[in-house]
This record gives C-alpha cells, structure tokens and sequence, in this order.
C-alpha cells in the first residue's frame, strides 16, 4: 500500500469512526406534563419516556435527594397505595412484540422514597389499575385503552402483594352476561357464615360481581358469584353506580350487607351476605339475599348508618330534596326532607365525637348541592327517625369535601371548582370559617393535620394556612405551580414541594411547618438528571 | 458548526492536495536534499485546521445527537532543535470547539475550547514529508447552557479542566524547490491522529439570574463529563 | 266438609279480594247480590243484645268475609309466587330464605297448594291453557304440564293430593255476559293414571269440592249439584245433577250450600227462609228442615256430623245431627241466646266449638257455644268494638275477632280466649285488617292491615295464649298473609313490581324481608354450568 492510501485510509477510518456511536435516545424524548404522585416522605416523577420513576426525597433542610427507579415501557398508570408508602407503575411494554428482548407487561412497585423497587412480570398489556387499601391486593383489568387487537374486559390479573413472587400472580376470567367492569371495591374484612373474608365488588355496566379474595388461588378456585340486577323482563339494565358496604353486628357473621345505588333507577339493592341454604354445599360458603328499596329517584350517595332504631341505609336523593333512611332487613323506607339538593354524604361521627360511647347518635355531613351543608343528626325523637338537620350556609356550596387528617379530624375543607374561595368547617362547633382567593384556588391538606395549602394551579400564588389560627401567609414563588405536596422529610421534619412542569420539571422545596421562601430551595430540569 | 458535509469536503480536498503534492515533491528533491534540508526543517510555522473527536461521555449527551466533536485549530511552532532528520518544535495551539443540540425539550450550547501547548517530535522521511509525534497539555475551557423552561431563564455552567492530546501524524510540503537556505513561505498540509484527554468534571448548571430565583438554587447535576477519544486533525500550515 | 272454605287464593288476585271486601258492606262475600235476611228487629244498641221487635226496618244480611282471608299458597317449607309476565314461578324456602324459580307454562297465574305432598303447588297457565305441577325434593323442583283447555281462575284439589278441579269462579270475572256459564271443569289426575278431561257441569258454578277418600266431586251450581264420579273406570263423568229447590226459579243466588265430607248429603240455606234444605246426594231426595225463624247462618263441621243454624229473629241456634236431620228433620237441639243478638256463626275444626255474633249490627261481643255438653251451653264474651268476622283456631283454644267501624280508630281486633273464661285483648291497627292465619301449633296468628298510606302498611304477629302483639310495619302494600309450619315462619306477601315478601321467626320475631324474586334466582353462584 502507498503512504498516500494508507492516509487516505488512516483518515476515513478516523472518520468513520467519529460518526459512529449515537446519544440514548431518551434525550430525543420530551420531558413536559409528567405525572406526578405524592407519597408519604417523597414524591414521584413518572418519566415515563425514560421508562423511569425520578423519586425525590427531602432529607434535611432544604436539601433533596433525587434517585431514578428503572420501570418498564409505556406507562398505562401509576397510582399511589392508600398509606402512601408505595408507588404501583403499570406499563404495558412494547406494544407490539416483535423481538426477542423487546418488553413484556409489567408492574412495577417502587417504595416510599425509591430505596427499593419490585417488578412483576404480567402477560398481557393492561391499563386498569385498582389497589386494595389495605395493602394486599392488586388488580389489573383492561380499562379501554385499545392498545390492543382484543381485549377481554373481564379478565382480571390479581396480584398478590404478600404472597411468593412465582406465587403473587393469579389470573382470573369473570363470567359475564354482557358488562364490562366499570368499578372495582375492596372491601374490608368482613365476618362471614364461611368465615372472615376479603371480597372484591365489581359492578359492571348491568350486574354486580362479588369475588372471595381469600380464596382466589385456591387449586379450585371458587367461582365468583354474579348478582344481575335485570329481572331479564326488560331491555332497560339498572347501572350500579357505587357501592358501600357493612360489616354488621360484632359477633354476627350472616348481616353484613352491600348496598348499590344505581345511575338510572330510583331502586336500591341491598345484599345480605347470609348463609348458604341447606343442601349440596355450593362452592361459595355464603350467598347474597337481594332486596330492593325505592327511594323515589336515583340515589347520589349511600351511607350505612346507626340511629337510636338500628342499623339504617341512608340514601341521598337530590331530585327530590330528599334523604331516605332505609331498614334494611324490610326495605321500609322513612323520607328525610332536606333543604337543599344535596348529592353527597359523609358519616362525621368519629370526628365530632371521637370515642365516645354509643349514646351520641350518627352524625352525618350533607353537601354537594346548593349554598349549604347540613348536619344531619341521626337519633330519635318522637315520630322522627332522626333528630335534625341544621344547615350551615356556605355561598358557592362545597361541591368537594376534604377531610383533615388527625389531630384536627374534627374540620373539613369545603371548596367548589372554580370558586374563588373555600371554607374550614368545623364539625365540633358547626363553624365555617371563609377563606377568600383572588382566583380559583386549590386546596392541599397536609397529612399531619396541621395546615392547608392554597395555590392556584399555574400561577405563582402560594399560601400557608395553619389549621390552628387559618391565618394565611402568602408565599409566591417565582414560577408557575402545578402541585404542590406536603411531604415527611428525612429528619423527621415535613416540607413542601411545589411543583413546576414545565420543560424537564422543577421543584421549590420549603420547610412545611415554618415556610419561609427566602430559606427554600428551587431545583430545575429534573428530569435532565440521572439518565 | 461543522457538518458531515463540510468534514467530507474537507477530506476530499486534503486528497486533492495530496496529488500534486507528489509531483511536487519531485522538484524539492531537486533543492533540498535530506541532507540538506535547512529551513526545510528548521522554520516557525502557523497553521488551521479541523479537529474532529470522537467524545463518548455520557456528560456529552445533552450537548449533540452523536458522540462528534469538531474544534477550528488555530497554532503556531516552531523548530527548536535539528540534527540530520530529526528536529523538535514547540509551539501553542487553540481548538475551539462546541456543539448545540436539544435536551428533551430544551436547548443545548457547548463550548469546549483547547489551550494547549504541543510538543512535536518531527522525522523527515523526504524533505517533503515529515512524520511527527506530539503531545500537547494544556487546560480545556467548558462553557455549556440549557435552555430550561423550568427555570425560566438559561441554566449556565461553565469552567477548566486540565487537558491533553498525543497524536501521531503527517505534514507534506505542497512546494519544495525553495532556497533551503532562506525562509521562503512554504505551504504545508498536515494531519494528524491521536487521542484528546481532558480531566472529569462535574456538569453543575444553575441560573443565570440568581437573584430571579426563590431562596437558594440548586444546581442541576448533569453526571460528570470529560471529552476524551480519538480524534484526528486536518489542517494547512504556512512556514517561515 | 265446608265448601265455603275449601278454595284458596293466589297472591295475584289478592290485590282484587281486598278491592272486593272494601265494597261488601252490605253484601255477602258468596252471594251474587240479594242481600239474607228477611223481617227482623230494630238496630239494637250496640251495646247489648237485640231481640226480636216490632216495625224497625229489618237488618242487613250477615256479611260473610272469613273466605276473603284465605291464606296464599305456602306449603310444608315453601312458598309460592306466580309471575304470569315471566312465565315462572317462584319458590321462596321460608327457613334459608332462599329463592328459586323454576319454568311453568305462558301466563302462570293461579296457584293451589297440592296437600299430600311434602311441597308440591300446582299453577294455572292462564295463556297456554294448562298447568304445571311443581315438586320440590331436597331443594329441587321438577315440572310436569297438564293439558287444562278450560277456562279456569280457581283451583279445587282433593285431600289426598290425587285430583285437581281447575274451574272458573264467575265471581272474579267482572261484567261477564249471561252466556257465559263457566261450566266446564278441568279434572286432572295428578299420578296420571287418568288423562285430563273437561267435563259440563251446571251453570256458573260457586264452589267444587270432594268427597273423602276422593272418590266423588261435587259442583255447587245454579242448576243444583253437579255429581262428578271420580273412580269410573272410562274416568271422571258427570254422574248426576241433583236440584237442590222446589222451585227451580228461585234466586240461586241467595242460596249457601253445604256438602258434607261423605259426599251423600247437601244442606242447603236459603235467605229469608226458615227452611234448611237436606239433599240426599244419592237418592235426591230433598228434605225440609223447619226451623223457627229465618235461617241467617248455616255452618257444617268439617267432620260432617253436626250442623248449626243460627236464626237471628229469634236468637236461635238450633244443632241439626248430621246424616240423621234429612231422615228426621225435626229431631234437632235447639239453644236459645237470650239477650243477644246473633247472626252467624264459626264453628271450631271438630264442630265441638262455635262462636255466634252478628256483623249486621255494631255488636260488641261474640257468644262461644260449647256443644258437647248436653245441652250445650254459651257465654257470652265482652268486646270494645263492633264484630266484622271471627276467626277460630283448629283447637279452638282461642279465637282473633275483627272489627269493623271502630270509633277513633283506623281499625282494630280482638284476641279472644275461648276456651279458658278470660277477657279478650283489643289490638288498635293503623289500618283496616285484611288477612287472617292461624300457626298449625295454634300459639301464634298473624294478622294483616292495609291502608291507603305507607304507615297504614304492617303486619301483626299475636302469641297465644299470652295475647301479646308485635307490630311490624312494611315498606310495601301487603296482599296476603300466612304461616310456613315447615319453617316455623310467617310471612307477609306485598305489592312489588318484582315482588316482595316479609318473614317473621316466629320465635325471635326478627322480620326480614325478600325484594325482587326474579332476582333474587338470578343470583349466578358457579354452583351449576
């Protein structure tokens, strides 16, 4: 070869070679609208174009430790457990598979501040995530995505959060007479004839399905049983639309009882979880006694209550401003006139009277309909099944309600989308304290109970407002806010992180219990770190 | 911003200059000989070129879509020592480099610019080529920015890291029949191969306006980066 | 036996029953319009007896309602619900409260409880024509259809369970035309050693009853009775009609005709007469039984060997021994009531007890006549309220008085201890009472109200002999009520779109109420493929 080729030859090699080798492909992706989900002491950001969970963490000060997760592709969801301490990532992996080391369907449980993670291998690509409160259960369903040819709504994939991994994963086809899921209920523990059980409610479009979780990886698995809420006469199929459910008598393991209100009827079901009739022993050991009350309009909320006369089923029916007391062993139905319209009710007992022995009566909070909310004392006088119904007025109503975490259980935060305002109710002594906002605010609660956050999503506009004295301490930031979290921090103390979506998103962390934005911190681009 | 394109050009036109180089060469044979290679040999020179490094560093991502570095050189040497062949320059050497690209979303600038001090071992194979090994320390200056829309401002970084190149390669005189004797311009056109190295450092990106920020910034944490790889170099010199 | 109380009623005409009772006031549940009674005394105070008088205007006929009060079809532990929409019927087992339905032909309506049988019901496919005979063993229900092709609303079915009558009561059909006579009777032979036939009988028939062992039925008719011969080798024929009158012109509707469980002899009251009519079934032989007065009850024990007739002109009873009165018909017992005023009478299961009353006058007591005793002997038991209808348990042991037109009251009734000399407890209700049933065991009674509001819908349970009572309201318009012996269980049947039932543990008294029967069996278990 001649010096002149073997340069040339040098040269495009060295050439060649510099063209070679591109960036990762996660830093063609865009950063922007992340989800975020609050957890116990740290927050999640779903990145899901880097198939990762940032987990930020504050750990003294204002300082944060940031820390990725790897999950799967194609986050479907991401929804926090009901205590917090645990993040579950739903992907659906590469849709479709043509590899050989192309992804599968995953689950992905990251915890509380990202120290640890745990991933199930699923089979199928599913979006719908439900997650049982109290920590056990998981459900995966298809939710509609159409990131599928086909799909079976009625296959659930149930995780077992406690069993062995190779054990954890039970897949379960319900059968059905046309619907398809629409809600999943975990119920608490319930005393049944067979025993203490779990059971999962999944109301469909037409019918209700009750499945023994306790006995869901059985080798033969017990079948689910199917309630149909159609008598089969009509083409007109009464849809549930919530359900509650009631443990009964302490002692008694044949009353618990699971009412559904229905969307498009004025009929309650109430199921009485009773004993299986004598004979061939069924394959479940309980069966469900369907009884049906009129309550004179589609009911917007249940609630199952105590009064002086004994275990009641409250309806609320706002087409006919009314509340309807059901006993629900005879379906015999007392009307509870109302003030107002109100959609929506909250048992406030525990919170009014903590502790106290059962001579207080039920208390129970109506809203969502009006200007007012209402207290409504279930005991007895004569003639009346209940007490009464003393309205506290609140301009604008309270279309949501927040609860205040303890020590402070006994307020509630009333707030209606759009409204420039919200009120602090206090159920002890029926007070509500206004608070007013420039603009449409949120509301955030702190999970220690102690103080409220209002900020108005996208703006700069930030406050503080402790719970004791609910005098506010304006704290703008110098950007736009989309969330805010009021997490535990590392030495014990609790911060505030504010959050800023746009471009890679970023944080203005503060100290929660003594705020002060010149002590803060801001962080940026997030999510340009760690990939 | 240098371009595959330009890079291409450039290589098409170093072949180029390497044919009537040959022929050249011949008449140079003619004036100097290897024995007699005078400011052939001996001379100051000042040339350009084009550095092209090959930087796989995660800390480079964010900066452009490939691991391609390129840097416009500037330097100037000169011959200290000669005895027969062999001869030793020194001189000093600029690369200034960069590159801008798009960070999910946001916009990129580098600027990675070489000082360097080149030591060169040279060996005329003919009076009209010379081979040369070099090594060049020096210090590196980084300046980078990203234009994050979470900060509402630019997020800048920049600083020096202590930096180095060795390389091995090639210069070929295109004229050669000058007096050996005087110190006629001769037009040289180099290129060269070696490897870049500069020390890690920690990409730390804050705010330009601090004062804009609530309470104290935190700086963006990148990973660390260094600019180290192949790299080689085309230019053209100019002798005295 | 007593053709009067024999049919029973289905939850789906209960609603109608209850519509016909609140319009008889002054008419009799059985007759189709004259009112009985012929001269009589001036409304008397309520208070005290009435005896017989001068020119007052004459009393209106004694109402006869205890028949309204049939209990719906409820067996050993089921109990029974037709759905003519759905073509099924329901069948609640009243001990687990489970609910099941099964299969039955187009339009199941009528039901009847078949005795014999553990639980077995049969039901009148009104649209198809036929009926269906539902069995249940161990929790499982079979089918099996019989050709009906009559039309029929009402049930007859022998003692033994072998034979059901389906025939049509002219009564629950409203506005039909003369020419219509409802005579034909279906007679389906249950162990199908027969097959189905469809036999004429006289015209519009009021009542079919049989015979004991089963061998004979009889058709009350307008035409006189219809003998049905049962045993015949070529199957049930219509053997003989037997005129029941002198006088074939005469209103049949003012006649009340008794057949006894023999099968060989009627007795037949007429209103206004003073004459009971004894029929020999087989020889037609009619012979006249003068009594001393208008005749304004008449009341055959279910053992067929007594009869009493009560002439209210002359607060008269008179004991008629049964066959012996058509072969001597002036051989009888007469009672007589002094200082009160007396109608009607019920008569104890063994017609070894009676208890006399009127409902033509606000009469606020009830005679309890002890017939075994030579001569029989009576008192008379205080009430608060004006008498409607007496009920009696089998034992006689006790007795629950209805009343009508109480003062300041929606309505109200009595216990009363009939066999034990003690007062009688007055129960106020919220509404009128409308059903009646007594427990097997005699110890408990469930009584029925209905009004015009939901407070006025509820249930009361009595124990006896302790005569307390347990009110239960109800969220539903009851329609019938009745006890489950199998269960130990009383159960209130309501007006639902998809059905209602209350039951009540008759010992603990907790009620608990079944909404939606057709959803209730809907309920998919994995339990069958």
């Amino acid at each position: 070869m001649s010096a002149r080729t073997a340069l040339a030859a040098l040269l495009l090699a060295t050439f060649a070679l510099g063209a070679c080798g591109d960036r990762p492909d996660v830093w063609d992706t865009r950063a922007d609208g992340v989800r975020a989900v609050g957890l116990h002491s740290s927050i999640a950001l779903v990145d899901d174009a880097a198939h990762r969970v940032l987990v930020a963490s504050p750990v003294s000060g204002v300082a944060l430790a940031r820390r990725s997760v790897p999950i799967g592709k194609g986050v479907a969801t991401a929804l926090p457990s009901a205590d917090r301490r645990r993040l579950f990532v739903l992907c659906s992996g590469d849709v479709p598979r043509k590899k050989a080391d192309d992804q599968g369907p995953s689950l992905t449980i990251v915890e509380d501040g990202g120290a640890a993670s745990r991933r199930i291998e699923l089979q199928t690509p599913l979006s719908g995530l439900a997650i049982d409160p109290a920590g056990r259960w998981v459900v995966i369903y298809p939710a509609g995505n159409g990131r599928t040819f086909v799909e079976n709504p009625n296959q659930l994939v149930l995780v077992d959060l406690a069993a062995a991994p190779e054990k954890a994963v039970t897949f379960r086809t319900l059968r059905s007479f046309g619907g398809r899921p629409q809600r999943l209920t975990f119920t608490r523990e319930l005393a049944l004839p067979g025993g203490p059980r779990h059971l999962l409610v999944v109301e469909t479009e037409q019918d209700l399905t009750l499945l023994d979780l306790d006995h869901v990886q059985d080798a033969i698995p017990r079948p689910e049983i199917t309630v149909r809420l159609t008598n089969g006469l009509s083409a007109r199929a009464p849809r549930p639309a919530g359900v509650v459910v009631d443990d009964g008598e302490p002692g008694k393991n044949d009353d618990a009882r699971i009412a559904v209100q229905l969307a498009n009827d004025s009929n309650v079901f109430i199921l009485t979880l009773a004993p299986n009739p004598p004979g061939p022993a069924g394959p479940n050991d309980f069966t469900p006694q369907v009884n049906l009350a009129d309550v004179g309009g589609p009911a917007t909320d249940l609630a199952f209550v105590r009064t002086d006369g004994g275990l009641r089923l409250a309806a609320i029916v706002p087409s006919a401003r009314k509340a309807v007391l059901i006993e629900p062993g005879t379906s015999i139905t007392t009307d509870v006139p109302l003030p107002e319209a109100y959609a929506r009710v909250s048992l406030v007992t525990d919170q009014v009277a903590p502790g106290a022995p059962g001579g207080v009566g039920e208390v129970a909070l109506l809203y969502g309909g009006g200007s007012s909310v209402a207290f409504w004392s279930l005991g007895r006088t004569s003639g009346q099944p209940y007490r009464s119904v003393e309205v506290v007025n609140v301009a604008g109503g309270a279309a949501e309600i927040t609860s205040v975490p303890p020590p402070n259980q006994a307020l509630k935060v009333l707030a209606s989308p759009g409204a420039t305002g919200f009120y602090v109710l206090d159920l002890k002594t029926r007070t509500a304290a206004p608070l007013t906002t420039q603009r449409s605010a949120r509301i955030a609660v702190s999970p220690d109970g102690r103080r409220l956050w209002a900020f108005a999503p996208g703006t700069e506009n930030l406050a503080h407002i402790p719970v004791s004295d609910l005098a506010p301490l304006p704290l703008p930031l110098d950007r736009p806010i989309r969330e805010v979290f009021d997490v535990q921090r590392g030495d014990g103390g609790r911060a505030l992180l504010a959050l800023d979506a746009r471009g890679a998103t970023g944080l203005t962390l503060l100290d929660a219990e003594r705020p002060d934005v010149r002590a803060g911190a801001s962080f940026f681009g997030l999510l340009l770190e760690g990939l | 911003m240098l371009t595959r394109k330009k890079i291409l050009g450039l290589l098409a036109l170093a072949a180029a200059l390497l044919v009537p180089a040959t022929a050249r060469a011949q008449d140079l044979d003619e004036r100097a000989t290897i024995s007699h290679l005078g400011s052939v040999q001996k001379h100051t020179r000042f040339g350009m070129g084009l550095r092209s490094q090959w930087v796989p560093n995660a800390g480079y991502d964010p900066f452009a879509k490939s691991n391609y570095l390129a840097a416009w050189t500037f330097e100037g040497s000169r011959v200290l020592l000669a005895r027969r062949r062999l001869s030793l320059a020194v001189g000093a050497l600029i690369d200034l480099g960069g590159s801008s690209s798009e960070a999910r979303g946001a916009e990129t600038h580098l600027g990675a610019h070489r000082f360097l001090v080149p030591i060169e071992g040279r060996y005329h194979v003919r009076p009209w080529l010379v081979g040369f090994a070099r090594i060049a320390p020096g210090a590196m200056y980084m300046t980078a920015s990203i234009a994050e829309a979470s900060a509402g401002q630019k997020l800048d970084d920049a600083g020096f890291v202590f930096a180095a190149d060795a390389s091995l390669g090639a210069a070929v005189l295109f004229d050669s029949r000058r007096n050996p004797d005087g110190h006629p311009p001769r037009l040289w056109a180099t290129g060269e191969w070696g490897y870049g190295w500069t020390a890690s450092r920690r990409w730390s990106f804050a705010p330009d306006e601090e004062d804009k920020v609530t309470g104290r910034a935190v700086p963006t944490d990148l990973g660390r980066v260094a600019f180290r790889g192949t790299f080689f170099r085309l230019g053209l010199a100019l002798s005295f | 036996m007593n053709v009067r109380s024999s049919f029973g009623f289905d939850l789906v005409v209960g609603g109608a029953l209850v519509a016909a009772l609140g319009a008889c006031s002054g008419t009799s549940a059985l007759a189709d319009a004259a009112p009985r009674g012929g001269a009589e005394s001036a409304p008397s105070d309520p208070t005290s007896g009435g005896g017989s008088g001068g020119a007052a205007a004459p009393l209106p006929p004694e109402k006869e309602v205890e028949s309204s009060y049939e209990v719906p079809v409820a067996t050993k532990t089921f109990v029974w619900v037709a759905n003519p929409r759905s073509g099924r019927v329901a069948y609640v087992n009243a001990a687990s409260l489970e609910v099941k339905t099964v299969e039955a032909g187009n339009g199941p309506t009528h039901l009847a409880a078949v005795p014999g049988q553990s639980d077995a019901a049969i039901v009148l496919n009104v649209l198809s024509r036929d009926a269906t005979l539902l069995r249940a063993v161990n929790g499982q229900v079979s089918g099996k259809s019989f050709k009906v092709g009559a039309v029929a609303n009402t049930w007859a079915v022998s003692a033994d369970g072998r034979w059901a009558i389906a025939w049509a009561d002219h009564r629950k059909v409203q506005n039909a035309p003369r020419t219509q006579g409802f005579q034909d009777l279906a007679i389906l032979d249950l162990t199908e050693k027969v097959p189905p036939v469809v036999l004429a009988v006289g015209y519009r028939p009021v009542s079919v009853a049989f015979s004991e062992g089963g061998a004979q039925a009889f058709a009350v008719t307008q035409d006189g009775i219809s003998v049905v011969d049962l045993s015949g080798a070529g199957g049930p024929i219509v053997a003989k009609n037997v005129p029941i009158s002198d006088t074939p012109i005469e209103d049949p509707g003012s006649r009340d005709v008794s057949v006894t469980p023999s099968g060989k002899l009627a007795l037949i009251r007429r209103d206004g007469s003073s004459d009971v009519t004894a029929v020999n079934l087989e020889t037609s032989v009619r012979t006249a039984i003068t009594l001393n007065g208008p005749v304004t009850d008449l009341d055959l024990s279910d053992t067929g060997h007594r009869a009493v007739a009560v002439i209210r002109d002359t607060a008269t009873v008179a004991i008629l021994p049964v066959p012996q009165i058509a072969v001597a018909p002036t051989v009888f017992t007469e009672v007589k009531i002094p200082g009160e005023t007396v109608g009607s009478v019920a008569l104890a299961a063994g017609g070894n007890t009676g208890l006399l009353y009127s409902n033509a006058i606000a009469a606020e007591r009830v005679t309890v006549l002890s017939l075994l005793p030579t001569p029989p002997v009576f008192r008379t038991v205080k009430l608060y309220a004006p008498v409607l209808a007496v009920f009696l348990a089998r034992d006689a042991s006790h007795a629950l008085v209805l009343h009508d037109k109480v003062a300041g009251a929606a309505g109200a009734f009595s216990l009363v201890p009939v066999a034990s000399a003690l007062p009688a407890r007055i129960v106020e209700t919220k509404a009128p009472p409308f059903a009646v049933a007594f427990s097997d065991a005699h110890d408990r009674a469930i009584v029925g109200e209905r009004g015009a509001t939901p407070d006025g819908y509820g249930a009361y349970l009595a124990r006896l002999p302790q005569l307390t009572v347990d009110r239960f309201p109800l969220a539903s318009p009851p329609t019938a009520v009745g006890l489950v012996a199998g269960a130990k269980r009383a159960y209130v049947a309501q007006q639902h779109p998809d059905g209602r039932i209350t039951f009540i543990d008759l010992d603990t008294g907790t009620s608990r109420t079944l909404t939606g029967f057709e959803l209730g069996a809907r309920v998919v278990d994995g339990s069958k493929p």
